[in-house]
């Protein structure tokens, strides 16, 4: 067994993956890769049975997710006995935690949200530990997917870790919790270390302390953690092996040179501490990883039995995958073990690099090449310079950053010192975040491409291995010619939209608004009418969550980085409240207006175009008519624009906001207009949508885009009602999620209307 | 593992090239391994000599003693006969170490592959017996462990008459010795001796001449080293 470990867990991942994607070609490539094995004579039978077997049983015990969640089983308010589990969260805003059910054995997260941000543990006096056996009351919920594509799918998100439902408390009062478990006491240690460097650190180290040392970043800053994560620096962001090879170094060196302890008891030191380190940095997969490897190491050579580094990552994978077969779903677990092996299959080649410079740039590209098809899975876009800003940074943060929060964790107890080092710090860190944001702004060019094949990794990774076989072999001209071809692979994938004949018209469900996405074919033009966001009331702000959560992933998984224009209907938040976060983000070729829109701030940062009643747009070879409005009806709503245009031989009209006595200009203006899926006005308001109006344009299709239990009631039951006597079928963001409508540039026998939550027609 | 030479624990670098098709397990540690040496670059093509000639002056003077009907087509060796393979030679031929000699079995695989697998398909192995008395001796045949390695018919087609060592004769004794080969049957396919070293080349001219006197088309040999 010994050097043939990553086969093993090779099985494993194989079985995982089978499980994960259920795709044929990969128990095909593994069995065949298995018989090559043995034919060969590369490996020995035992070892071909054993991963055989290993392939097997991970392809069934590691759990499949499906996207449909189950409703549960009492949906009333209940009393719910249990046990909590993990760490309980609080943030200013809820309590969070794991429980598992008595009854069932189902795991839940319940979540209660607290009336008064200052409340805590503390003064709540609920005794709501980690361990603690409890009665809570509340109501149970069905976990919530995706309802647009791209979107990230937090019901899947929970259950990937094993959650089943989700559990709103209503109320401390009831709560009745008893006893807890050691765990708890870890987890208060980790709050009180937390407590003490926020007490003597400035906010901005202790932050710094709090993310690198305790695993906690929620107090670093939104933007900097999506910057590293836009840079793919985040791993740095992720306590992994570089902490703890250095606090390992850092604990051996104290206890042994100033001779405290002897090698033997520092190893049993080691031995006790990393596991409880392990829990106070948070528990991340990157800390568990880190920390088994040297434990493992440690008490191997206890046993005086060693092994190679390959070996040790493989057992310390296969052990965190039998003791928690949802790990693989982690996307922490899956970068850190990627990186981690990558970088230890390259340690010759590394070991054989010209100078320091040069074995960093190899060890950033690495990182960086190996795990792109993931990054293009999760994040759909990826930053080609981020290879060279990782080499910058990585140093830094290496050799300045980390040791230097150590260090403070440390002299946390010391008055003086530990404060000059706090303010030259903070000076240093917040150029070097200036200098990351600089070139974030005049590198910002960002390879955007969309959903990736499952056959796209599988071609991906096997030219890449090639490349580095070559390179590590010295054979340079062949190591380039397998990269040149894997960024060649790439730049198909970028240009694939181009050659598609597929058109799409998709109606997205941005809740309490509007946000249709216009996608011509072979890329001619990507055209927005609308683009809503949502009003927070609180902070009488619009908020960015629509654009952060909807409109911004569905783009780049669609790989779009430019919209020709977008049809701005009239001025309220919930159609073009997203417009100012696009034109920051995206390429906004230009917005179109109505003449009687009034002015915004956000218009002097792109091209605006007033266009008139009667006007025919043409954008990418495809023409919008303009039908409204003709005259200020001093409305907004009833000013809205109206476009027209034909997809494949179907007619659409969209209606924006407009109401009753627009319907009525409309018709006059134009009687015989064709329509064959009408995107009724103003949500589905009784303000809108006249039954004559109806039944003289027949559509067949009626879109409503609505939040799900909106205030206003949208969209009204007498609305509903007309479209349904009138035979015409309603698709609405609430029940459908998005709507996807696909055509074939040229033809009208392919067309196709597709609910993302797949509620077929 | 341990390395069958120095008994250092041998631990298998995985790299890139050998993460997805693991190297086949030397059983000698890397250091060991890189201690003896390959044959490579320019050789004698008869003898496998390192050599700046396409034939060496050997190969010419053994062509002379023949007048050109030399019985040895030609030779193949895998191993330059260095210090550390005089060593390990040792061991494994006159101090009865058996299993050192699987330390030889994928490089003497993969350069029967590389040189003689597009050669005559007929061609069968006869490995260089040993005299009943230093089989007895010794405990096994080297050449016959070489011959079984590779995947190939094989027929022990000679018997080897008792006398001294050839280890322990001078060249000129060796070359003009009484020829101490006798074959139990004939044959009619080429042959491809097997044997563990090419010194000067008389024992493997010795038997070739006798396969080609009793009919055999076309004799060469495929030797571990090249002395």
């Amino acid at each position: 067994m010994r050097g043939n470990w990553h086969i093993v867990a090779i099985s494993v991942a194989a079985g995982a993956l089978n499980t994960m994607f259920n795709q044929m070609i990969i128990p095909i490539m593994f069995i065949a890769w298995l018989v090559l094995l043995y034919v060969t004579k590369r490996l020995r039978k035992l070892l071909v049975i054993i991963s055989f077997l290993c392939f097997l049983f991970f392809s069934y015990y590691i759990p499949t997710i499906s996207n449909q969640f189950e409703t549960p089983p009492n949906e009333s308010i209940r009393f719910m006995s249990g046990t909590i589990k993990g760490n309980v969260q609080f943030t200013d805003k809820m309590l969070q935690f794991q429980f598992l059910d008595k009854q069932k054995n189902d795991l839940y997260l319940v979540h209660y949200y607290l009336s008064n941000p200052s409340q805590s543990n503390k003064e709540l006096h609920t005794r709501i530990y980690t361990g603690a056996v409890c009665t809570i009351k509340g109501r149970a919920m069905q976990l919530e997917g995706s309802r647009n594509p791209g979107e990230f799918n937090y019901g899947r998100y929970l259950a990937e870790k094993g959650i089943r439902f989700r559990f709103e408390m209503t109320s401390l009062e009831d709560v009745q919790c008893e006893g807890t478990s050691p765990l708890h006491n870890i987890y208060q240690l980790q709050t009180r270390l937390k407590e003490k460097v926020s007490a003597v650190y400035s906010e901005h180290t202790s932050s710094w302390v709090h993310a690198l040392v305790l695993g906690d970043d929620s107090k670093l800053s939104e933007e900097t953690i999506d910057m590293f994560q836009r840079w793919s620096l985040s791993h740095l962001l992720a306590i992994s092996g570089l902490h703890i090879g250095l606090i390992v170094g850092l604990l051996y060196f104290i206890s042994i040179k100033l001779g405290i302890l002897t090698k033997e008891k520092a190893d049993w030191l080691m031995i006790v501490f990393l596991p409880i380190y392990a829990i106070i940095a948070g528990g991340e997969p990157s800390v568990w990883r880190a920390s088994l490897m040297v434990l493992l190491f440690i008490l191997l050579s206890k046993w005086r039995m060693y092994i190679s580094t390959v070996d040790g990552i493989s057992i310390v994978f296969i052990l965190l995958i039998v003791l928690n077969p949802s790990l693989i779903y982690h996307v922490g677990f899956q970068f850190s073990f990627l990186v981690t092996f990558g970088i230890l299959l390259s340690s010759a080649w590394i070991a054989k690099s010209p100078s320091l410079f040069i074995s960093m740039l190899r060890i950033s590209f690495i990182s960086q090449m190996i795990i792109l098809p993931l990054q293009f899975h999760y994040f759909y876009i990826v930053q080609p310079l981020s290879i060279l800003l990782n080499v910058l940074i990585v140093p830094y943060f290496s050799f300045v950053v980390i040791p230097l929060m150590f260090i403070l964790a440390i002299m946390v107890y010391l008055p003086v010192i530990p404060n000059l080092i706090d303010i030259v710090f903070k000076k240093l860190m917040t150029s070097v975040i200036q200098l990351i944001n600089y070139i974030d702004q005049v590198a910002n060019y960002p390879w955007i491409f969309g959903e990736v094949p499952f056959l796209f990794g599988i071609i991906y990774y096997a030219v890449f291995i090639c490349g580095m076989m070559f390179a590590q072999s010295g054979r340079l001209k062949r190591s380039f010619y397998y990269h040149t071809m894997a960024v060649f692979i790439m730049m198909i994938l970028l240009i694939r939209p181009y050659f598609s004949s597929e058109g799409t018209v998709t109606m997205l469900d941005v809740g309490q608004g509007d946000a249709f996405i216009i996608e011509l074919p072979y890329r001619k033009g990507v055209i927005m009418i609308d683009a809503g966001a949502t009003f927070h009331f609180q902070d009488e702000k619009i908020s960015d969550k629509v654009y952060r959560q909807v409109l911004k992933p569905y783009l780049h998984v669609k790989g779009i980085y430019e919209i020709d224009a977008i049809f701005a209907s009239h001025e309220h938040v919930d159609h073009v409240g997203s417009i100012p976060y696009l034109i920051q983000d995206f390429r906004v070729k230009q917005v179109l207006v109505s003449t009687f829109y009034p002015n915004e701030y956000w218009m002097k940062d792109v091209e605006i175009k007033r266009v008139k009643s009667g006007e025919s747009w043409k954008i990418g070879d495809h023409v919008f008519n303009v039908l409204a409005p003709s005259i200020d009806q001093k409305d907004a709503n009833e000013n809205s624009l109206i476009i027209q245009s034909e997809f494949a031989g179907l007619h659409w009209l969209f209606m924006g906001d407009a109401g009753k006595p627009s319907e009525k200009i409309l018709l006059e203006q134009n009687p015989n207009i064709p329509v064959d899926v009408l995107k009724i006005g103003h949500h589905g308001s009784k303000s809108s949508s006249d039954k004559d109006f109806i039944n003289h344009v027949q559509p067949k299709y009626a879109f409503i885009s609505a939040g799900i239990k909106n205030r206003y009631g949208h969209p009204a039951p007498e609305v509903i009602a007309t479209l349904h006597e009138a035979g015409i079928f309603v698709f609405q963001t609430p029940q459908h999620g998005a709507v996807i409508y696909r055509y074939q540039e040229g033809k009208q026998n392919n067309r196709l209307f597709q609910s993302y939550l797949q509620i077929e027609p | 593992m341990h390395c069958l030479w120095c008994h250092d624990s041998i631990l298998v670098e995985v790299s890139w090239g050998n993460v997805f098709m693991p190297s086949r397990r030397s059983p000698l540690c890397s250091a060991c391994t890189n201690k003896l040496q390959l044959l490579d670059g320019r050789r004698c093509v008869r003898c496998s000599r390192y050599s700046n000639q396409t034939v060496c002056g050997d190969c010419i003077w053994w062509k002379d003693i023949f007048q050109d009907e030399d019985p040895l087509a030609w030779n193949y060796s895998v191993y330059h006969y260095n210090d550390p393979m005089k060593e390990m030679i040792s061991r494994w031929k006159y101090r009865g170490d058996y299993l050192l000699g699987e330390a030889f079995r994928w490089p003497f695989i993969d350069a029967f592959k590389q040189s003689f697998l597009k050669w005559d398909k007929a061609a069968i192995l006869v490995p260089i017996p040993l005299s009943v008395v230093r089989h007895r001796e010794r405990g096994f045949n080297q050449a016959e462990m070489l011959t079984a390695f590779l995947d190939r018919k094989s027929v022990a087609l000679l018997q080897r008459k008792d006398g001294e060592k050839q280890s322990k004769k001078s060249r000129q004794d060796r070359i003009f010795a009484e020829n101490p080969f006798r074959m139990k049957k004939t044959i009619n396919k080429p042959v491809i001796l097997v044997d563990d070293i090419y010194t000067t080349g008389a024992t493997l001219r010795h038997a070739a001449n006798v396969l080609k006197q009793q009919g055999c088309p076309k004799v060469c040999a495929f030797t571990l080293i090249r002395g």
